[in-house]
């Protein structure tokens, strides 16, 4: 009796881990019968609302929560390229937002060739100055990002201006004074109840992460509710609790956040496949983010060669991948955070190649 | 006797409830498509193509009582709806436009957790050269769109992916596979060569007294184009010798350096290119491309792996990305060349022209040196 149970239990182990765990290997087949479901899925917006600028707009807005991101900004480029294709006169604002949907798109040069348009319309945009001067901070042209930064002197208010500055300031080699400055600038201002607040408490929050501040950074984080946080909020949150090895906190308060949304963000998938494997978890998140990786690669999705660099460093350890997909990142993004990650997947390599 | 439940019952029975637990769990995915197709020397062609059912239902709502899961009668009921989306999405053509014959049997597949609808198509395609794929499907609901493409011909294979960047494919049924790798390769380094501004900037550095001689520290204008254009052949084969060497050792693995201090390097290989035009130390010119051209090599074999080389045809690959590069800097010649000579005449160009193209190189060199640090 004992011999049998244990005979079931092994063969039923066996068929649930063969036939749960081959989420790609499939055969066609013809269902039985017509109530089969064959597929499912979260019903979104109502696909009969009129799409404009406004609507795009919002579009862009929501695209940078959790698992809006694909669906907004695809919807988004498709509008304003229709527009675009149109012959007839196009506002600074749809030329801004095609450029925002280029840039998340990481097309960069394309998207600086619509935002100089963009400020050609309207000079005064300050939403075009700071998203060119982040796009060329990401190219490695601090020069440039500095330029953009200045160009708003007189449209816009001096804490806008200095927090640009600084935050070029920081990824050109001088992080801890920028960082510094930057707190200085929040503390002495009165921002509390400025618009500007959010944006300046993420910087700071940004810097301190990547001066190895990660106490300082959890502490500026704060003032975010995660629940309704951003996805380059979460990423950094997780990044934090990550440097804090605090990877139990990762998976309890970020992964009902990623779960709540049938579409998952790389971004937060990584961060949660790494606290998993640091914990020794079963791997739940790994598994559905190396089906991801696996899409992407197929698809040679180079938009998010940095995620998949750091899974195939931390993760899924496999040296020529990172090495390969960092070198990919670099082509395009040349952060200080890319820098390092090209680091580490060289020093991977080598040390692989050594052993 | 009392019954007993052994121990290894409730711990295998946890772990059949973890896996159960762990493996469910599965994510909304990215909008793909994968079209395979076998293509005989006839223009045969047989095919299969699978979509996305959310994205079907995003085109045509099928969906019918919108509650979010589909089944397979809802489907039946819009299959007419669905063939006739899927024949004006996508069109073969050679010669004339080839129809596509849609069977009308149906079946389901799952991707990556995602339901996926299966159709089979099929047609006859006539061509005197090469078949054109015309793919439109779901761009105009998401631009992030892409359709993995899989080709079986007589005598080849390949695999690529359609975008709304790239949505036309070329597939040519009278020349093998070598011929499309062949192409691919000498464009991406004709490509990669124009796109190499480090790259550009050293040859342009050379080639700033190709047309010129030195003597008692002044440049001079050589007056015979047969010399002129015999060093400049020298300059530009030392470079091409070393760049096709290291490049080949590179993308065969017999080589592997870091790739920050191969890119270090060039920066600093223009920097002192144009500083030697400054400061005249090495009038061997040849020598020097061909050390420099070592390092060149290695940072286009960076650009080649991102390219991705097809493991039947490596060096096949790398023989037309040389070629490519080859191609590339003879166009940039071509163009330079006449302005030179015709600038080597100019007192100007001799007095303080060299000097300052070559410093604005040299701290472009500069800048790319700091960043690449």
């Amino acid at each position: 009796m004992k011999k049998a149970v244990k005979k079931l239990l092994l063969i039923w182990v066996g068929v649930c881990a063969f036939g749960l765990h081959l989420p790609s290997i499939a055969a066609p087949y013809t269902p039985a019968d017509g109530i089969t479901v064959v597929a499912t899925w979260q019903v979104l917006d109502n696909k009969q609302e009129v799409i404009n600028l406004k609507r795009v707009r919002e579009f862009i807005e929501q695209g940078q929560y959790p698992g809006e991101s694909d669906y907004r900004y695809g919807h988004a480029k498709t509008w304003l390229q229709s527009q675009l294709t149109q012959d007839k006169k196009v506002s600074a604002e749809l030329l801004y937002l095609y450029a925002r949907v280029l840039q998340h798109q990481h097309q960069f040069d394309s998207a600086l060739k619509y935002l100089d348009e963009a400020l050609a319309l309207d000079p005064k945009d300050t939403n075009s100055w700071l998203l060119k001067s982040n796009i060329h901070m990401v190219q490695g042209d601090a020069d440039l990002a500095k330029q953009a930064c200045l160009a708003m002197l007189g449209h816009t208010n001096i804490t806008v201006l200095t927090a640009c500055a600084l935050d070029v300031a920081s990824q050109d080699g001088q992080l801890d004074d920028s960082y510094k400055q930057l707190n200085r600038l929040s503390t002495s201002q009165g921002l509390a109840k400025s618009p500007e607040q959010k944006w300046i408490v993420h910087m700071l929050a940004d810097m301190a992460l990547r001066n190895d501040m990660p106490v300082a950074a959890e502490k500026h984080l704060q003032s975010f509710g995660l629940e309704t946080a951003s996805v380059s909020i979460l990423a950094l949150w997780a990044d934090t609790q990550l440097a804090l090895l605090k990877y139990d906190q990762v998976l309890i308060r970020l992964a009902p956040i990623v779960n709540s949304y049938p579409v998952k963000d790389d971004a937060l998938l990584l961060r949660l496949s790494m606290a998993e494997k640091e914990s020794s978890k079963l791997p739940y998140w790994q598994n559905i983010f190396a089906q991801r990786v696996a899409l992407r690669e197929l698809r040679k999705d180079s938009l998010h060669a940095a995620e998949l660099a750091r899974y195939y460093l931390v993760v899924n350890i496999q040296p020529k991948k990172a090495l390969y997909w960092a070198e990919v990142n670099w082509q395009v993004a040349k952060q200080h955070d890319d820098r390092n990650l090209l680091d580490q997947a060289t020093d991977l390599w080598q040390k692989n190649q050594g052993s | 006797m009392k019954n007993f439940i052994p121990p290894f019952f409730f711990r295998g029975l946890f772990v059949l409830l973890m896996l159960c637990i762990s493996y469910t769990g599965h994510a909304h995915q990215m909008s793909t498509s994968y079209l395979s197709m076998t293509i005989n020397a006839e223009g045969q062609i047989d095919g299969s193509w699978q979509v996305r059912l959310f994205d079907v239902n995003q085109k045509l709502a099928i969906d019918l009582n919108q509650d979010g899961q589909l089944t397979w009668s809802e489907l039946q009921a819009n299959q007419l709806a669905i063939v006739d989306f899927l024949r004006a999405s996508l069109s073969i053509s050679g010669d004339n436009d080839c129809p596509l014959m849609f069977d009308g049997t149906q079946q389901i597949d799952n991707h990556f957790n995602e339901g996926y609808l299966v159709s089979q198509f099929s047609s006859s395609c006539q061509s005197s050269g090469p078949l054109t794929i015309n793919y439109q499907a779901f761009f105009d609901i998401d631009s992030d769109h892409k359709a993995i493409v899989n080709i079986d011909g007589d005598q080849y294979q390949y695999s690529r992916v359609i975008s709304y960047e790239n949505p036309l494919l070329l597939v040519d049924l009278s020349q093998s596979q070598w011929f499309d790798t062949f192409n691919e390769y000498t464009y991406q380094g004709i490509i990669h060569i124009w796109k190499g501004t480090d790259h550009i900037l050293f040859l342009l550095a050379l080639l700033l007294t190709c047309a010129l001689f030195r003597k008692n520290g002044t440049w001079f204008a050589i007056a015979k184009p047969t010399q002129i254009f015999r060093d400049t052949a020298w300059i530009v084969t030392a470079f091409t010798l070393a760049h096709t060497i290291t490049l080949t050792a590179t993308a065969a693995g017999l080589i592997n350096f870091d790739s920050r201090w191969v890119e270090l390097g060039i920066a600093i290989s223009v920097l002192l290119a144009a500083l030697n035009n400054v400061w005249p130390i090495v009038f061997k010119l040849g020598w020097i491309t061909f050390a420099f051209g070592l390092l060149h090599g290695m940072g286009f074999a960076g650009v080649l792996e991102e390219v991705g080389l097809p493991a039947s045809q490596k060096l096949l690959a790398v023989f037309a990305f040389n070629l490519g590069v080859e191609i590339g800097q003879l166009v940039i010649l071509i163009v330079v060349l006449p302005l030179l000579f015709f600038f080597s005449q100019q007192h100007w160009y001799r007095r303080w022209g060299v000097q300052c193209a070559s410093l604005a190189i040299g701290l472009m060199a500069i800048k790319w040196s700091l960043e690449r640090f």
